[in-house]
């Protein structure tokens, strides 16, 4: 018999990552237009851009923009797994009667704690709750693009596709709220 | 996002009004003669090199668009050694953050920022102030300091972290050059 998992309450819901991303976003546009205006004024406001040009601070904010919407993705796709987990342990621990949980009771008798998010979590939701099917798989599509982010961007990826904040939101969105996990 | 976008697009609107006020004309012709200035100031330093036939340098036209101020043209300086191109000197923009100008020495090795400061100025004075901002401000050493416009200097800055002004001279010129050369 292997020990229970404890599950946390610390992990993020997707609406505080999106809280999260937009006072960002807002900040750093705020903040270059403080710094872009003190280059008109002549006041230095931070040691970090003194020497810069108007197209220096362009390129730098873009970068810090971009590396923002990076990271927010990948905070959006891993509070969904989190959701999707924390699931999964509760059906297996509650001993629930429906076929998902049945099946993720099943699971767990063979693979203990070595569940995996793709081949048995979500192939599990896809099985069991067609109505999530759609949902699941636009969700696992992105998951390739959450292990390219997780794992360092160390290779070029071809997605098929752009991911944009709001682009990964919807997807989460949608599987969150097809497998009732979050309130449409 | 729409918040995020009124935002911007009101914090655009006022920058945009205070730029307004600006003589940018006058920024522009300041600007052309101080990139001459420092070419004046560097050729004889070169000079004894080239007579040697060791070093040589051309100049080559580039237009420049900044905004505010909108297009010029200026020229850039080309460092040759046996033939071979081994750096450039390229004015990069009259407005720049917390000096009045830029010109950045480009070599295989790197670069180094020469910046248009206040005569007594030896590195960035920071200031985070409620209320309307002073201009001349940022010129002088002691921002206590005001009522006058400091004589504004080429000098080469060290790079961040710790930012320092270093006075311009025939030995750091070649100290910064052989930097970027060697």
């Amino acid at each position: 018999m292997t020990s229970r998992v404890s599950l946390s309450q610390s992990s993020p819901r997707i609406d505080e990552v999106w809280s999260w991303y937009s006072t960002s976003a807002q900040a750093l546009a705020a903040y270059k237009q403080t710094i872009k205006a003190s280059i008109v004024d002549k006041r230095v406001v931070c040691p970090d851009f003194v020497g810069f040009s108007l197209g220096d601070l362009d390129h730098h904010f873009g970068r810090q923009q971009e590396e923002l919407e990076l990271m927010v993705a990948l905070a959006l796709l891993v509070a969904a797994e989190g959701e999707l987990r924390r699931d999964y342990w509760t059906r297996v621990y509650e001993r629930r009667k429906d076929e998902l949980s049945r099946r993720f009771r099943e699971i767990h008798k063979h693979r203990g704690k070595r569940v995996s998010l793709e081949q048995h979590i979500l192939a599990g939701w896809r099985l069991c709750r067609p109505e999530t099917r759609s949902a699941v798989n636009q969700f696992m599509a992105a998951l390739r693009y959450r292990h390219w982010l997780a794992h360092g961007r160390y290779w070029v990826a071809s997605f098929g596709r752009r991911y944009s904040p709001e682009d990964v939101w919807l997807i989460v969105k949608d599987l969150l709220c097809k497998t009732q996990l979050m309130q449409p | 996002m729409s918040s995020r976008d009124l935002e911007e697009l009101l914090l655009r609107k006022h920058e945009h009004r205070r730029a307004a006020e600006l003589d940018w004309e006058a920024v522009k012709r300041d600007w052309l003669v101080a990139v001459e200035a420092f070419y004046d100031e560097i050729c004889p330093w070169l000079d004894p090199f080239r007579q040697k036939g060791i070093l040589d340098y051309q100049f080559e036209d580039i237009e420049r668009h900044e905004e505010y101020i909108g297009g010029y043209r200026t020229r850039k300086m080309m460092l040759t050694a046996s033939g071979e191109r081994i750096g450039e000197i390229v004015p990069v923009a009259a407005l720049i953050l917390a000096a009045a100008g830029r010109i950045d020495m480009i070599g295989k090795n790197g670069s180094v920022r020469f910046l248009r400061v206040g005569r007594g100025s030896t590195g960035p004075v920071i200031e985070v102030r409620e209320g309307t901002p002073d201009r001349d401000a940022y010129l002088c050493k002691d921002p206590k300091e005001k009522g006058y416009e400091e004589e504004l200097m080429w000098k080469i800055s060290t790079p961040p972290p710790n930012i320092r002004y270093i006075e311009l001279n025939s030995e750091t010129f070649a100290d910064a050059l052989l930097e970027v050369i060697r």
